[in-house]
């Protein structure tokens, strides 16, 4: 179930509202690049690792393993 | 160590991923690992997957799911168990989607067309589906709907302990419902059954190290829940995303294909948004309680399947007698042979 | 099964049984139905014949088109029973409405591709179908070359205890139309691998190596075209599953997608199977282009052949089958 895969964060577009409803990021995965919504993880910053599923990301990864 | 424990990941994906790296050769000693219920497309009730081939043959729907989704048969008919694949080659436009974002986009670049998203999925996937809702209300986007089949996965851990015969002693947790919804819910599950649980992340090491945990707390006699997927799960887990969730979803007791109804085991619509429910938009009737059971159960007496007791960790798939042979990914009789993530269509992929 | 399926064309399982249940009866031979290319033995010799349609959509992508693809997977298909390529046929089917510039495009690229293969391109076809018929182009290349290999080269020669050799990395074909599909944007940019395979397959046969089984890997990948070759030849196959290389980029996508990277097409590769005394200098041959020793044949046990690989945990598995499409799954 639930397959998710973690990328880096490497853009984040403003947004003009401050509404995190439409938040997104362009997030590489190891040479792939999509854009994901970064509406639950508002917080988050480019260089982060975050976990993605269906386009969703749901967690900060923390740099260890 | 004498004792033999019986341990079950709940996950579909840990079920692929121990088979696909042969982890049940590198058990532990004393350690059964056993499978549990966790593939949401195995369990989606075969009346919703009916409902979506319905939809997906009229002229003005566009149909968008999954790629796991689409070759999930719905109920046995005579010509036999039709699946989206199927629809589509008979003439649907069924569309494969890797996000509910690209049916939300065909939606508002089609206004035309009736585009219905078949959401399934865990606690992981429901805020996806939630979201999409959101910004669909917010674009006044009138051309989507849902037919939405999303379940929980601690309320089917509950239903598997309480199966009698139950056998199962410990579970590895499923990481990416924990990074969404935190440990509370498996703290409780943990205290109310006093039995081990160790949240794990789905990289070979990552399991074998949780199996490593779970077996140490039974030899242990020490019920606890373990968080071993730290670099992911929090344990309030994502709060933003339980939001969402709440202001879309309720959970309801409903159907798991295989498993039968589940107390508090699926999510429904909230009232405001039910006007997005394809059920009630199209007039499909309530895909509700009536789940064609599919294998055990159905009253035709065909080859036997033991669906239930798989999903419940109480048989392995090569146990049950229709396995690989009257059962098989291309003509499933049970839900778990119905995905690739499911436990006999990961047995039948990887070890025949 | 009452229609058909775009898995049937997607070389796996269900296109085996399409062909297997549906086509046999047009061919005089059933021998016939499992290679790339029929040898025929005529008077003058030995000759190569093979035919191949493509439909690939987008009709252009990294590193090639649908053009170069017709021409150099035919060349393929007649190298892989020890041809030369020597002459082609197109046919051209094209969608009313597409763009001249398009169409010049994909015969500069053919003409290109035929110039790199050293064949020429002799007869052709072309035809134009109402909007909405076709979808854009498809082409069908028919091609015929002259066998240069001593004896047939066929899985039905395969043994127990030869060893398996792969040309080179995997899933760049494959990894490159996905991503032009689901716009997935690939950094550092992968092409396809879409490549002549006469000039290697020539190069072991002038070095004396008895080739007893060679097969590009297209659709369905290596996975498809060694559970093919189990199958026809009866023996089990093991694969170091350490010893093959993915292509940058198609452990990330297939993560991404949740799909086998054993089962994306490539198009510049193969596999062959050959006597273990050999298995050196002909590694020695193919490691320029990334050839390197992926396993051995054995002895088939079970019921059925079956494909396994060792993990790089020592564990085992089966080969997972593929029916034939590419589904990117969620769980």
């Amino acid at each position: 179930m639930c397959l998710a895969a973690s990328g880096t964060i490497v853009a984040i577009t403003p947004q003009p509202d401050g509404d995190s409803l439409w938040l997104r990021a362009r997030v590489d995965f190891g040479g792939v690049r999509q854009w994901v919504s970064l509406a639950c993880l508002p917080q988050a910053r480019v260089g982060d690792q975050v976990l993605v599923h269906v386009g969703l990301a749901l967690s900060l990864v923390e740099h260890e393993l | 160590m004498n004792e033999a424990w019986t341990v079950m990941e709940v996950c579909g994906g840990q079920t692929q991923a121990i088979l696909r790296w042969g982890l049940d050769q590198l058990l532990p000693d004393g350690m059964e690992l056993v499978h549990g219920p966790g593939c949401p497309v195995c369990v989606t009730p075969a009346a919703c997957i009916d409902q979506a081939l319905q939809l997906a043959l009229q002229e003005p729907v566009i149909l968008c799911s999954y790629g796991d989704m689409l070759r999930v048969p719905g109920s046995p008919r005579p010509q036999g168990c039709g699946d989206l694949l199927q629809a589509r080659a008979g003439g649907g436009d069924v569309r494969l989607i890797t996000s509910p974002w690209q049916a939300l986009e065909l939606a508002r670049q089609q206004p035309e067309r009736q585009v219905v998203l078949l959401a399934v999925g865990f606690e992981t996937t429901a805020p996806a589906t939630a979201l999409v809702v959101l910004q669909a209300c917010r674009l006044g986007v009138a051309n989507l709907t849902l037919l939405q089949a999303h379940v929980r996965v601690v309320p089917a851990m509950e239903a598997v302990l309480a199966a009698a015969g139950n056998r199962v002693q410990g579970f590895l947790a499923a990481g990416h419902v924990a990074a969404v919804m935190g440990s509370a819910e498996l703290e409780q599950l943990v205290r109310r059954w006093r039995i081990p649980v160790v949240i794990s992340g789905f990289e070979p090491q990552e399991l074998l190290a949780a199996l490593e945990l779970c077996q140490q707390l039974l030899s242990a006699g020490t019920p606890r829940l373990i968080n071993a997927y730290g670099r992911v799960v929090r344990p309030a887990g994502n709060g933003e995303a339980q939001v969402l969730m709440r202001r879309v979803f309720a959970p309801a007791d409903g159907p798991w294909r295989g498993l039968g109804a589940i107390r508090s085991g699926v999510l429904r619509l909230r009232p405001a948004y039910r006007h997005l429910d394809a059920v009630g938009r199209f007039g499909l009737g309530d895909s509700g309680n009536g789940e064609a059971q599919t294998g055990s159960g159905a009253p035709d007496p065909g080859p036997p399947c033991h669906a239930a007791a798989v999903l419940q960790g109480r048989c392995r798939p090569s146990d049950c007698p229709s396995f690989g042979s009257a059962c098989t990914p291309q003509n499933p009789l049970g839900a778990p042979m119905v995905s690739s993530e499911g436990a006999c269509a990961a047995y039948y992929r990887y070890r025949r | 099964m009452s229609r058909v399926l775009l898995g049937h064309g997607g070389g796996g399982s269900l296109m085996q049984e399409l062909i297997a249940g549906e086509f046999a009866a047009l061919y005089s031979d059933r021998a016939l139905l499992a290679d790339d290319a029929a040898r025929l033995e005529l008077p003058q010799g030995p000759l190569a014949f093979s035919s191949d349609g493509y439909v690939v959509q987008p009709l252009e992508f990294a590193g090639g088109d649908i053009g170069r693809l017709a021409v150099v997977g035919t060349a393929n298909d007649l190298a892989m029973v020890g041809a030369r390529p020597l002459h082609l046929s197109v046919s051209l089917i094209l969608e009313e409405g597409l763009p001249l510039a398009l169409l010049r495009r994909l015969v500069a690229s053919m003409a290109a591709a035929a110039r790199q293969c050293g064949l020429t391109i002799v007869t052709g076809d072309t035809k134009v179908v109402e909007r909405g018929k076709a979808d854009g182009v498809f082409i069908t290349t028919s091609g015929i070359g002259v066998c240069q290999s001593p004896g047939a080269i066929g899985p039905a020669a395969m043994a127990p205890g030869d060893q398996l050799l792969l040309s080179g990395d995997l899933g760049r074909h494959g990894l490159a139309i996905l991503a032009a599909r689901h716009g997935l944007e690939l950094d550092p940019p992968v092409a396809t691998d879409c490549a002549p395979l006469w000039p290697q397959v020539e190069a072991l046969l002038q070095a004396g190596i008895t080739l007893h089984a060679l097969r590009d890997l297209t659709r369905g990948g290596l996975g498809s075209a060694l559970l093919e070759l189990a199958a026809v030849s009866g023996c089990d196959l093991w694969l170091d599953e350490q010893a093959l290389s993915l292509a940058p980029g198609v452990e990330s996508c297939c993560r991404l997608l949740g799909l086998d990277p054993l089962h994306l097409a490539n198009e510049g590769r193969f596999v062959l199977a050959l006597p273990a005394d050999q298995a050196v200098a002909a590694a020695a041959i193919l490691a320029p282009g990334g050839g390197r020793w992926i396993g051995e044949v054995r002895a088939g046990t079970g019921a059925a052949v079956q494909v396994r690989l060792r993990t790089c945990l020592g564990s085992q598995r089966l080969l997972a089958p593929f029916s034939g499409e590419l589904l990117p799954r969620i769980c």
